[in-house]
């Protein structure tokens, strides 16, 4: 397929992702602060949303008030909700060709309903209504991308993208909780634990798997390679690489099957239960680091090859 | 008549009425909607914007700050056409295609024969901005230029039916439609009911029979492209929808890249050859190596292996020299100098301001007339004498003697209504009709086309990005 199309779809696959992603730690940060004991606690689990987001610097400065509104309505961050869906639609648009008639319809009619709506006073009025619509919305596009997509290149590299950036998020939620909870000194309780599982929709799986027993470890081992978990850090390198081995041909793709299989396994055998929480955290952020790297790879492997550039300016 | 239909009363030569009852053609669908309630026809209307809309089919408007994009209007009421007349239009529009093929032939790579026997004055032909010099020597397979055409039709006062425009670069409107006939079906099938409607739904594989026809060297299977110049594009949503239809890519001209005198598109597994490019880019973006060395939109090298006829352009450069509306008078002459036949389908009257004696009678009556430039489309710059300000007819006439090779004066056609669905009732409106001819070894004409209404009540103006609205068209089978 056109390098631009898989290209398009991979940011198709991400946006997805990422929208879904932002509407769901949006929503765990808002009750986290509703229960929170003190404003400092309140101040923290801001700024670990927008840490974890990529957007601390952007966001340093907004009052905690508005940061609903910054990451859902505000057009001028490109790390909001509107902002997001308006580059998913553009993107989709693109390789509408690839997409089925009922996706398309799908990605198109969630872009014109945000268009339309009040977000603003959906913030004010309803906060989880909002952000309960943007996950059902993503999860609804993804359905029935998933029911109806051939299994071809295309769903592949949307399934890459998605999978690829779920990956990122997990990885960066654990480093960035992980820090958190190591300048607390072991103080940690309930409320860090249920809101970093709820923050990867693991909490009720948690429960079946370990009953409601935390345990700081525990939990992260559970996020970082619980093989059933579908937001697993493990789960979802698992699924990126059987896409990237269904893609790669002779030298395209080979670099980008060496560098995922690489930073897999070191999820998959690694040993965090017996790392300081120092070496933990050098480990987590190394992992999050492979992680973001991985997009330069596949890039590089299949939409930049070597010999188009050559090719591009001989006519010259 | 009766129900939605009672109080309605045709303007000019209308499309549905004759002598107050509908023509034979027309009884069924007057028996049908008219019976439907106004709260019916609104909520049909309603669901057509909604269907459209929701699967983007817009189109852009430039120069339009806010929105720039708007969903297709389309009306509910068809416009039929029987099957007697279709095929009138259709022999017209197949012998027009052919002698325009001819005469673009001629001029590039024959010996301008047309040109040196006087039926075209020469001079007309070298100052037109369409006609371009690097394609002189350019042969494609079976001399057609002309792959695909929209040629414009209107009725006049007398229901016949006339040429109004030739557009033989880069047509667009067939998408619509196709999505007219399917959004109509899902809001108002019980207009279909008993009627026999030809089917428009094999456009795509008559597309891409036809390109891949024209492939070099008679491939077998060769690759088919559709090259866009990307999402800002007003056509953009009928880009994609061609290449969907067809089952091939959807390129821009960063996605191809010449090399060995061939053209390739970048895949995710490298280079793949590319043989037949259905262009939607104008002449002066396609390759900046050649012409407008600032277009992004272009790729370089790629007239080079056109040339080298490694690949086939459709359609063809150099067909704008048509286009411009300079050469449209003498259009029914090259038809009998190449075809040996009185043309089928007549032009509108039409006279050059270059010649003197024309110039004084066209000035001497301005205001019954039209004045169109040359080098535009989209309806922009007309000027309608009979609506002009004392002022702007003025203007036109200072146009006209300053510079008379730059417009074109026409008698005013009163082109024909047609019911149209505005607000909450039935008002007649005018309308045209924008066939799609396509053209390889044969000729083959899409039954029926776009037609496009214009919504603002008395305006003659039916292009989309000046108000237009469009209506489903029903070719009827004998």
């Amino acid at each position: 397929m056109l390098a631009r199309h898989a290209e398009d779809l991979l940011w198709v696959g991400r946006y997805l992702e990422r929208a879904e992603d932002t509407a769901r730690l949006l929503d765990v940060t808002y009750h986290t602060t509703l229960e929170a004991g003190d404003d400092t606690v309140a101040a923290d689990a801001w700024s670990d949303l927008l840490a974890v987001l990529y957007l601390d610097e952007e966001g340093a400065d907004i009052d905690p008030r508005q940061i609903g509104r910054f990451l859902v309505a505000d057009r001028a961050n490109p790390g909001s909700i509107v902002a997001i869906v308006a580059r998913l639609r553009e993107n989709a648009r693109g390789v509408r060709e690839w997409l089925t008639l009922e996706l398309w319809e799908e990605i198109n009619a969630f872009h014109l309903e945000l268009s339309a709506m009040d977000l603003d006073r959906a913030l004010q009025m309803r906060p989880y209504a909002l952000c309960d619509l943007v996950r059902r919305r993503c999860e609804t596009i993804i359905g029935v991308a998933t029911a109806a997509m051939p299994r071809t290149e295309g769903y592949q590299f949307l399934t890459l993208g998605q999978l690829l950036e779920r990956a990122g998020i997990t990885a960066r939620l654990l480093a960035i909780w992980q820090a958190r909870l190591a300048g607390m000194g072991g103080s940690a309780g309930f409320l860090e634990w249920s809101k970093v599982l709820r923050s990867a929709s693991a909490y009720e799986a948690y429960l079946r798997e370990h009953q409601a027993t935390f345990d700081g470890l525990r939990v992260l081992q559970f996020l970082l390679a619980s093989r059933e978990l579908p937001r697993s850090v493990l789960y979802c390198l698992e699924v990126a690489e059987r896409q990237l081995v269904s893609l790669a041909s002779g030298p395209y793709g080979r670099a980008s099957l060496r560098a995922i299989g690489r930073v897999r396994s070191t999820v998959e055998f690694g040993e965090p239960t017996t790392l300081t929480p120092e070496q933990l955290g050098d480990f987590l952020a190394d992992i999050e680091g492979r992680i973001q790297g991985l997009g330069r790879i596949i890039e590089d492997d299949f939409f930049r090859h070597a010999d188009f550039g050559l090719y591009a300016y001989e006519t010259f | 008549m009766e129900g939605l239909f009672e109080d309605y009363a045709g303007i000019g030569f209308c499309e549905v009425f004759g002598d107050g009852t509908p023509r034979p053609h027309y009884a069924r669908l007057v028996r049908r909607l008219g019976a439907l309630s106004v709260e019916e026809m609104t909520s049909r209307a309603t669901l057509v914007e909604s269907i459209l809309r929701r699967q983007g089919i817009t189109f852009a408007v430039y120069g339009d700050a806010d929105g720039t994009e708007r969903t297709w209007p389309l009306d509910l009421v068809p416009r039929l056409i029987p099957a007697a007349e279709w095929s009138h239009l259709e022999r017209g529009l197949t012998q027009r295609v052919r002698a325009l093929n001819a005469f673009l032939e001629d001029i590039y790579v024959g010996e301008a024969a047309a040109l040196h026997d006087g039926i075209v004055p020469a001079w007309l032909v070298e100052s037109s901005p369409g006609y371009v010099r690097e394609a002189i020597g350019i042969h494609v397979p079976f001399g057609a230029r002309c792959i695909v055409s929209g040629i414009d039709l209107v009725r006049d006062e007398q229901g016949v039916y006339r040429v109004l425009e030739d557009n033989l670069r880069v047509p667009s409107g067939v998408a619509y439609v196709l999505e007219n006939r399917a959004a109509m079906a899902r809001a108002l099938s019980v207009a279909f009911d008993g009627q026999r409607v030809r089917s428009v739904n094999h456009y795509g594989a008559s597309l891409l029979r036809t390109l891949s026809e024209v492939a070099p060297g008679g491939m077998s299977v060769p690759t088919v492209v559709v090259l866009t110049p990307g999402v800002f594009n007003s056509a953009h949503f009928e880009h994609v929808f061609l290449a969907r239809q067809m089952g091939v890519e959807l390129v821009e001209g960063r996605d191809l890249v010449v090399e060995d005198g061939r053209v390739h598109m970048r895949t995710t597994r490298g280079l793949q050859r590319v043989d037949v490019i259905y262009r939607r880019v104008g002449d002066e973006s396609l390759d900046p190596v050649v012409f407008r060395h600032d277009s992004l939109l272009g790729v370089p090298g790629l007239m080079s292996a056109v040339r080298a006829g490694t690949v086939t352009l459709a359609n063809a450069v150099g067909n704008g020299v048509i286009d411009d509306k300079a050469l449209y008078p003498f259009v029914p002459d090259l038809i009998r100098y190449y075809t040996g036949e009185d043309a089928i389908l007549p032009n509108v009257p039409t006279y050059h301001p270059w010649d003197p004696d024309q110039l004084a009678d066209v000035l001497s009556r301005l205001d019954a007339l039209v004045v169109k430039p040359t080098g535009e489309s989209g309806g922009h710059g007309i000027v309608i004498g009979s609506r002009a300000s004392a002022r702007e007819l003025e203007e036109a006439a200072d146009d006209l003697r300053r510079d008379p090779r730059a417009f074109i004066v026409q008698e005013t056609v009163q082109l024909s209504t047609h019911p149209t669905w505005v607000g909450d009732r039935l008002e007649p409106r005018h309308i045209d009709l924008r066939p799609f001819v396509l053209a390889g070894s044969g000729v083959e004409v899409v039954p029926g086309g776009l037609t496009r209404v214009a919504l603002r009540a008395g305006s003659l103006i039916v292009n989309s990005s000046q108000g237009g609205g469009s209506k489903d068209t029903w070719v009827l089978a004998s």
